[in-house]
């Protein structure tokens, strides 16, 4: 419990320390808000009366204090392009995201542990190298690149699946069951991609610890009392050579973030990386300053979790 | 310790493709006919198939895709390299210094770490990119800023152990300075790991350069990369499928003869 309680102070500093960062990022950037109203027919001193008003002509100490008082109380501004507070942009834009992005880690540690263990009993065979080379040639593979290729192959010639959006236009039908296949249709290939690159990675992993358990002595006892395979793999190497799956979630967080941001614009899904896109395009400040902040929050959280499923399914490290 | 020791085919298929790329990139200016950023008579030559006077076809404006993948290739390895050299030098410093004197400075400075890995690099990267402008340059600072931290933590690991071995010790008790402890024997020793992981983290920053110029905020045009390539590639897919399958291709065997290579040189370490 100590643990867990210090583990979650260090967190929250390491927030308050990207918070400074990010703050100050934006802080020293060329320009300020007020820009965005220049134009010949705007006076000078209106401009001055702007910046005192938005508060920008403070130093980097009471802005840093005012923006993190508003943003404490869940005030995270208003976005300049869009004029909607950036809260209720995040709002729909986070559900989203998550919906891919856990969708695309379960598929993710499935698939890669599957396709790892494989290949790493079957590594001196032809199929452990063929699925060797083939995983390295997927974690190559650059984001978009699979996503246009998946588009090309599954939109384009054989037409069975969008390839953009989140639902389909539809007039006078609705209902759960026919919005929720809707959905599934249209989620398929944008996490297929991000989990099949990142089952790439975890099939690697997985592989490199069942290569160096099987080397083991525990398991060579295993083989020299005579049990069956079945028994020696499921019994006692999986366990070992599974466990550090567990803090590969923690990793992976940042990982899908920074994918799914390129996967969304490719397939136009109404996600935070479609937000940050196009607050990118029009310099919309509020809304990327809001976006990192919720980005690093869920890294943090990634972390937290991992190290506490690490702990939990471990025991050894409970103890030390 | 000879590379020659090596006996993947992986690693030596890698290590080929790679130093085939290299050749055909450095000596682009001879090989090329046509400018790689001007427009070639574009009413006529646009989006031609790839024939024998344009072996790679043209773009939408009759831009030929061959001398533009060659000379993208120039930028994109150019940034990748220094990237991995600048934050490899930065990285192994500031590792070797905390690992070396370990106590509250590598507290300090490893929590720093820490700090600035829970930033998605590409978020990171695209705010930098979005308020201080774009380019190559600040391609390469931005990059460099957001990847150094791994390097440091390998150092460091690394140096956390070699310090307890005894021509360490011996070399403290021997009287020298830290400066040459560091430089002249921890560094030697951490050569090949750096280097190996630099090898593989150069295909991860090709990945994510071509990344950010394919959304539009790396490279900037007329400039070719392969990145922005693809991008403006993707709108005519289905059927002028040549400005995006060439530099994709150029990007995949590049990544991946330097994953090869880089996995080979693991076999190595181990």
């Amino acid at each position: 419990m100590k643990i867990l309680f210090n583990r979650i102070i260090y967190l929250i500093v390491l927030f308050i320390g990207i918070a400074i960062i990010n703050f100050t990022l934006f802080f020293m950037s060329p320009g300020d808000p007020t820009n965005q109203y220049f134009s010949p027919k705007v006076k000078k001193s209106n401009l001055q009366i702007l910046k005192q008003k938005m508060g920008v002509d403070l130093p980097w100490h009471k802005q840093l204090k005012n923006w993190s008082l508003h943003t404490l109380k869940g005030d995270l501004g208003y976005s300049w392009s869009k004029h909607r507070p950036v809260k209720d942009i995040l709002k729909e834009a986070i559900p989203a995201t998550l919906q891919l992005t856990i969708f695309a880690l379960f598929i993710n540690l499935i698939i890669g542990s599957l396709i790892g263990i494989f290949a790493g009993i079957n590594s001196n065979r032809l199929s452990g190298k063929f699925l060797d080379i083939l995983t390295l040639t997927i974690y190559s593979t650059p984001v978009f690149l699979l996503a246009l290729f998946l588009i090309y192959v599954f939109s384009q010639k054989l037409q069975i699946l969008p390839p953009s959006g989140m639902d389909s236009l539809r007039f006078g039908e609705s209902g759960f069951w026919l919005t929720f296949f809707d959905r599934m249709r249209h989620i398929i290939l944008p996490v297929s991609v991000l989990g099949l690159i990142g089952a790439a990675t975890t099939s690697r992993y997985v592989q490199e610890h069942i290569k160096s358990v099987i080397k083991q002595d525990y398991i060579r006892m295993a083989f020299a009392k005579g049990l069956s395979l079945k028994r020696i793999y499921f019994k006692h190497a999986f366990k070992n050579a599974l466990l550090p799956v567990a803090t590969l979630i923690g990793i992976y967080f940042p990982f899908l973030l920074g994918s799914a941001l390129i996967v969304e614009v490719v397939f136009a899904w109404p996600g935070m990386g479609r937000v940050t896109f196009e607050a990118i395009s029009s310099k919309d400040y509020p809304v990327l300053m809001a976006v990192n902040m919720i980005a690093a929050i869920m890294v943090i959280s990634g972390n937290l979790i991992s190290d506490m499923l690490y702990r939990f399914i471990d025991p050894r490290i409970r103890i030390q | 310790m000879s590379i020659f020791k090596i006996q993947s085919f992986q690693f030596w298929v890698g290590l080929s493709v790679l130093c085939l790329i290299i050749l055909f990139i450095s000596f682009s200016s001879f090989i090329i006919k046509y400018d790689p950023d001007v427009q070639n008579n574009p009413a006529e030559n646009r989006l031609k198939k790839p024939s024998w006077k344009f072996c790679f076809g043209t773009d939408k404006f009759g831009r030929d895709v061959f001398s533009r993948v060659l000379y993208g290739g120039r930028i994109s390895l150019l940034i990748a390299v220094s990237v991995v050299l600048f934050s490899a030098i930065i990285g192994s410093f500031y590792g070797a210094i905390s690992g070396y004197f370990g106590g509250w400075l590598d507290q300090i400075l490893m929590r720093f770490v820490d700090l600035l890995l829970s930033f998605p690099i590409i978020f990171l990267a695209i705010t930098c990119m979005a308020l201080f402008g774009s380019g190559h340059l600040m391609l390469i600072i931005v990059l460099t800023l957001t990847s150094w931290m791994d390097v440091a933590r390998l150092v460091r690991a690394e140096v956390l152990s070699l310090k307890q071995r005894p021509f360490i010790l011996k070399a403290k008790g021997a009287g020298l300075k830290t400066s040459r402890i560091i430089g002249r024997h921890l560094m030697p020793n951490v050569f090949l790991t750096v280097f190996t992981f630099s090898i593989i983290r150069m295909a991860d920053i090709i990945l994510i350069e071509s990344a950010l110029s394919f959304i539009g905020i790396g490279t900037q045009p007329p400039t070719a990369s392969w990145g922005s390539m693809i991008n403006d590639g993707k709108s005519y897919l289905p059927f002028e499928w040549w400005i995006t399958f060439f530099p994709g291709i150029a990007i995949l065997c590049t990544t991946m003869s330097l994953n090869f290579i880089g996995h080979g040189l693991k076999t190595l370490r181990e």
